[in-house]
């Protein structure tokens, strides 16, 4: 399978600070997973794929197209489904009108079949029943569907989707997967997500950003396998660990550098994760 | 998943905050009698089918005039009936008599009081017994009217679109139905 | 009704198949409307196809209506329904300060009809200043965030960002100005008297426009309503006439800004700053 986003030494600065330090990132057609600390420049990077935000310097494309150039811009944006992090959504809207809203923007021209795509789309999120109420109405679980509901419109290529399950309740969470992978068939989705356990339940490649640098890119199996030896139970907190808590039976569950003879635990996906970016961000000061 | 099954009125005051869900409900509960009703009462099945798709949009619209007292399966019934001669006479001449039909239900809403006697309110009452055979034992002209004045609860105008007969015939019938029973109860 | 009675199954049937006699049909159908527990036994005999079919068409049917006021409105005026949607979030967030901005103008027109002695009386001059400036905020709103129900989401459409603002900032424009022309109609000396304030607004409006894509609406609305403010004060003290900003001389200025800023807008709309990055 070919790449459908190929990006090449891409920068972006806000005044001093460097988001994206030339990060280089090919994504093929199935689901990617973005993990990163805060700040680490994940919406910034998948602002850049919705084309509303343009990098300092590199190079993007896009499902084979230049998103510098406006007639490329605007055919990327006609196979393009975006959830945003942030929604300042005008909540007068009913669940139906702001999709219907959007499906007008997306050039859905014709009434009768774009309302038959709106009633599609909320029904895939599973919003058929309230979509005459107003969004302020709704629970913030529900508007958060309502906005993924927006994104599915039309069946996009390229799904580009910021913290999609922020918000939702486990319930809710598991139909989003349900969703996803319903939609999910040749399309290029990409998302980001603070949930390792998002990560493992649907993407086929995870790629980890930290200080605007990818410092992971593979499956989940392999990034979970990156901890194996690392992770270990004791009955207290042991030097070595970057950083250790204590589970639920009472133990303290280590994660760093192994003392000889440690009693190795399984390495979940969290563990590998917090070694990827504790070594740079947290190492700095020792873990509570 | 729903441990609460909310009944009838419940679901009207859903509908009022534009749930459809609701809507669907009682849709669901109610859509198959009143169809079957309707069908009792017109040969047009299309007819039929877009008088109730009327009803449910006009019960979407107006959920909020239902005053809570009577059941709200009459309440349906009057805009449902209602529906159904604004219908026919628009098959008749081109009137626009949906929206005046369903003011006139939601005035009426579900009982025929202005028109009933003693008499005819234990006819509502009927279930089965001795009544059905005085029913039986009318003329099906006068029966038609019986039916539509006093079981459906139209006006005589009403009564009179629906069979398509003037008003006056319906209160002659009326009154002569009236004398036939009473005769055959006493 | 507490009925421990109930239509038996084969009697339920036969309504059905239309094979009862009247009263018995009377019989079962005032009993249904009091007996849920036979309305059921009555849907579970029944087609399921048609109350399908029947709730399909129920809901396309309320999808296809304007449920507010605003859109009804729009929609009977003859806009399209796709501007009706566009437009909606608009006219529901300035409505309100345009009804509101109506009444400030008649009380001010009515005001100028019984107070003002001089047809160059300080109540025509706020008249005339106010009506002025309704326009140019209506436009630079319409163009700010504010009126875009979801800026980030939008931004990542293929619509013309550029179209859908002119149908925002044009409609509110045309309801700012009949508005003014409404109360104008009340103001002694009538319409043509009354319309001293048209071109100041457009040119207002003109500017406006060209920076609201730079500086927030509050400070376009600000900085532009306070220099107006200015210009009407200090010609009417230097000419020592009320109405001094509004006479012929001073009406040729605005339409001079106004055709630059109309033929800059049309010529080169990338100044209005609309256009989504990159």
């Amino acid at each position: 399978m070919s790449a459908t986003i190929r990006i090449r030494g891409v920068s972006k600065r806000y005044r001093s600070t460097c988001v994206l330090d030339g990060l280089d990132l090919e994504v093929e057609p199935g689901v990617t997973g973005l993990l990163g600390p805060n700040g680490a420049g994940k919406t910034t990077l998948l602002r850049i794929l919705a084309t509303v935000m343009a990098p300092d310097s590199g190079t993007v494309d896009l499902l084979g197209r230049d998103p510098g150039k406006d007639a490329d811009r605007i055919e990327i944006r006609r196979r393009l489904g975006y959830v945003p992090q942030e929604t300042g959504i005008h909540e007068d809207f009913t669940a139906f009108e702001f999709v219907d809203y959007l499906a007008i923007l997306k050039e859905l021209t014709n009434r009768q079949a774009r309302h038959d795509e709106v009633r599609r789309v909320l029904d895939v999120v599973g919003l058929s029943d309230v979509r005459h109420k107003k969004l302020r109405r709704l629970s913030g679980g529900m508007r958060r569907r309502v906005v993924i509901a927006q994104a599915l419109l039309d069946r996009p290529e390229l799904l580009v989707l910021d913290e999609p399950t922020a918000g939702l309740d486990p319930e809710q969470r598991l139909r989003f997967r349900e969703t996803l992978s319903s939609v999910s068939a040749g399309a290029t989705v990409v998302l980001s997500t603070h949930q390792t356990t998002d990560i493992s339940a649907l993407c086929q490649r995870v790629v980890v950003i930290d200080a605007g640098e990818v410092r992971f890119d593979g499956t989940p199996g392999e990034l979970t396998s990156t901890a194996a030896g690392r992770v270990w139970v004791a009955d207290e907190r042991q030097p070595g660990s970057s950083i250790a808590w204590v589970t639920g039976e009472g133990r303290v569950r280590n994660v760093g550098t192994a003392p000889p003879g440690a009693e190795l635990a399984e390495p979940g996906i969290e563990d590998a994760y917090l070694l990827l970016v504790g070594s740079t961000s947290d190492a700095a000061e020792p873990a509570a | 998943m729903h441990t609460h099954q909310r009944d009838d009125a419940e679901l009207l005051q859903a509908v009022v905050d534009r749930d459809l869900g609701a809507l669907r409900t009682l849709h669901e509960r109610h859509a198959p009698w009143l169809a079957a009703r309707l069908r009792r009462r017109c040969a047009d099945r299309d007819l039929v089918a877009e008088a109730l798709q009327d009803t449910f949009l006009a019960v979407w619209r107006s959920a909020h005039r239902y005053d809570g007292s009577g059941e709200v399966a009459a309440w349906i019934w009057g805009i449902g009936i209602r529906q159904l001669i604004g219908r026919t006479r628009k098959r008749q001449a081109p009137v626009p008599f949906a929206e005046d039909a369903l003011v006139a239900a939601l005035h009426h809403s579900g009982s025929a009081d202005a028109l009933l006697s003693a008499e005819d309110a234990a006819l509502v009452g009927v279930e089965h017994g001795d009544l059905q055979g005085a029913l039986a034992r009318l003329s099906p002209e006068l029966r038609a009217v019986v039916q539509a004045t006093v079981l459906d609860g139209l006006t005589s105008r009403e009564a009179a679109a629906l069979l398509g007969i003037p008003s006056g015939t319906v209160k002659t019938r009326m009154r002569r139905a009236r004398i036939q029973l009473r005769g055959a109860l006493t | 009704m507490t009925a421990t009675w109930h239509v038996p199954p084969n009697m339920l049937g036969n309504y059905l198949d239309d094979a009862v006699d009247q009263p018995t049909a009377s019989s079962v159908e005032a009993h249904l409307i009091g007996c849920a527990t036979c309305r059921n036994a009555l849907a579970d005999r029944s087609d399921p196809t048609v109350v399908t079919d029947s709730w399909i068409s129920i809901g396309r049917a309320i999808d296809d209506e304007f449920e507010s006021r605003v859109e009804r409105v729009a929609s009977r005026a003859g806009v399209s329904d796709r501007d009706v949607r566009t437009l909606a979030p608009t006219l529901s967030l300035q409505g309100a300060w345009m009804a509101a901005t109506l009444l400030a103008l008649l009380a001010a027109a009515l005001l100028a009809r019984h107070v003002d002695a001089p047809s160059d009386g300080l109540a025509r001059m706020l008249f005339l200043t106010v009506a002025s400036l309704a326009p140019l905020i209506a436009v630079v709103t319409a163009l700010s965030a504010a009126s875009e129900p979801a800026p980030e989401i939008a931004r990542a459409t293929p619509a013309s960002r550029l179209r859908t603002a002119a149908v925002r900032a044009g409609t509110v424009m045309v309801a700012a100005i009949a508005i003014g022309l409404i109360a104008s109609a009340v103001l002694p000396g009538g319409l043509i008297e009354g319309v001293a304030w048209l071109l100041p607004a457009v040119a207002l409006s003109g500017v406006g426009a060209l920076s609201a894509g730079r500086v927030s609406p509050t400070t376009a609305i600000g900085w532009l309503g306070c220099a107006w403010v200015v210009i009407v004060a200090v010609a009417a003290q230097l000419a020592d006439d009320r109405l001094a900003a509004f006479r012929p001389g001073a009406q040729g200025l605005y339409l001079a800004v106004a055709v630059v800023a109309a033929a800059a807008i049309a010529l080169r709309p990338d100044l209005l700053n609309l256009r989504s990055q990159p």
